[in-house]
């Protein structure tokens, strides 16, 4: 009964070490995340993650009737969204993309860059009108850009700022609460 | 690619590290090490193909999709929602351990997370330190965040089997997960992330998740018998 009074008296102390360990931990990173100095995260170098450069890319839409360029000095921000036809969350977040698009179209640029290499032409474009998208839509014909973005899963969703510094990449389906987040992250919010 | 077969980077690493802790664990109970296998075939069964639970229409008019679709967030949380499931009605069945089954998975969880952290690098922030990784040219260095990971996976190893802890009381979860996400959370300021939610990164909420799990373990762990020694 002695080694069991021992262990309690052991698990108490423990208990209250974690607890203040945690609290602090969580207090001093809100504080040290509130007073970080931007250019701590700042990356001059160009690479597809938050807080570097975004790797310019200049690329068709699908109409081929205008060529896109993505790099630094743009007028508003940018949403770069790889995706394809066959892709199930690229089809579950489409309408979620038109219906954003259509709403804050003044305040943000939305680039739906497909990886054509691995996709039909014919269902891209069945897609596009299914879903009602009405911005450009561009063809990643041999996957060079898609390969210079990293992106291994589809969709993968980049924000962009006008100066052309990613500021989030999200990987995966991406929901409204998200798209509506990228507005106050990029300083658009209302 | 090897041939005409490409392989996925991604799952053989993971393959490797899931192998490992295999082999590293299988002294240990082997019906709870069959139990967690069973849990990471179901969560991974999910993630391959749970896209048909959520778009069958699709999968139906072409069922090459599950050839060439694998899931995103809500397929890992269906696989984890169902391994969850399938643990509790095992848990009714036989008189499992949960303090062995936590230790197991926890021993587990950490050497599948070094052999992954080995592999993949994680650029933090810059850094002129001679240790720094280097993306494009090599002129500017980043914080190795992977290694610093693995550092601290194998800091806690060492702290663990100086300490003498009891396998399988669930001691070495309830350490584990506080030091890893108390650990993480320091190295996360190496590592400047977009700020999601409270002024916090993801990644640093994920951490506080980790710390939150261990210390509330601390509870489970708390029973003290009579004819048991106290081996803390």
């Amino acid at each position: 009964m002695a080694g069991c009074k021992i262990k309690m008296t052991k698990a108490i102390k423990e208990r209250c070490f974690m607890a203040v360990a945690f609290l602090l931990s969580f207090l001093v990173t809100v504080w040290m995340n509130i007073h970080k100095p931007i250019e701590a995260s700042e990356k001059k170098e160009s690479a597809p993650l938050p807080n570097f450069i975004a790797p310019p890319f200049s690329l068709d839409n699908l109409q081929n009737t205008r060529t896109f360029t993505l790099g630094a000095d743009m007028k508003k921000p940018v949403i770069v969204n790889f995706w394809a036809s066959w892709c199930p969350p690229c089809q579950s977040e489409a309408p979620e993309l038109a219906a954003y698009y259509n709403k804050n179209k003044e305040k943000i640029n939305l680039y739906a860059v497909n990886v054509t290499k691995n996709d039909r032409l014919r269902e891209v474009r069945d897609f596009s009108k299914k879903y009602r998208w009405t911005f450009p839509i561009l063809l990643d014909r041999d996957g060079t850009v898609s390969d210079r973005y990293w992106v291994t899963t589809l969709p993968t969703t980049f924000l962009i700022s006008k100066d052309g510094i990613i500021l989030d990449r999200h990987i995966g389906y991406i929901g409204r609460y998200q798209l509506y987040h990228y507005l106050n992250h990029s300083g658009l919010g209302e | 690619m090897l041939g005409g077969i490409a392989f996925n980077k991604v799952v053989l690493v993971y393959g490797l590290g899931f192998l490992l802790a295999y082999l590293v664990l299988r002294k240990q109970d082997r019906q709870l090490l069959s139990l967690l296998s069973h849990m990471v075939l179901i969560t991974l069964f999910f993630y391959r193909f749970g896209g048909f639970f959520f778009e069958p229409g699709m999968y139906l008019k072409n069922p090459l999709l599950f050839l060439q679709a694998s899931g995103g967030t809500r397929e890992w949380l269906t696989g984890i929602l169902a391994a969850t499931v399938y643990i509790v009605v095992m848990k009714n069945r036989y008189a499992l351990n949960i303090g062995k089954l936590a230790d197991i998975s926890a021993v587990g969880f950490f050497i599948i997370m070094f052999v992954k952290n080995l592999f993949f690098p994680i650029y933090g922030d810059k850094t002129s330190l001679p240790w720094g990784i280097s993306i494009n040219d090599g002129t500017q260095l980043y914080h190795p965040i992977n290694l610093y990971y693995c550092l601290l996976i194998v800091i806690l190893a060492f702290i663990l089997w100086k300490s003498h802890e009891v396998f399988g009381k669930g001691r070495y979860f309830t350490n584990l997960m506080f030091y890893w996400g108390f650990g993480t959370i320091l190295i996360s300021h190496l590592n400047s992330q977009p700020i999601k939610f409270l002024y916090l990164t993801n990644d640093q909420w994920l951490s506080i998740l980790f710390m939150l799990t261990g210390a509330l373990f601390t509870f489970y762990t708390k029973g003290c018998s009579v004819d048991e020694p106290s081996s803390v």
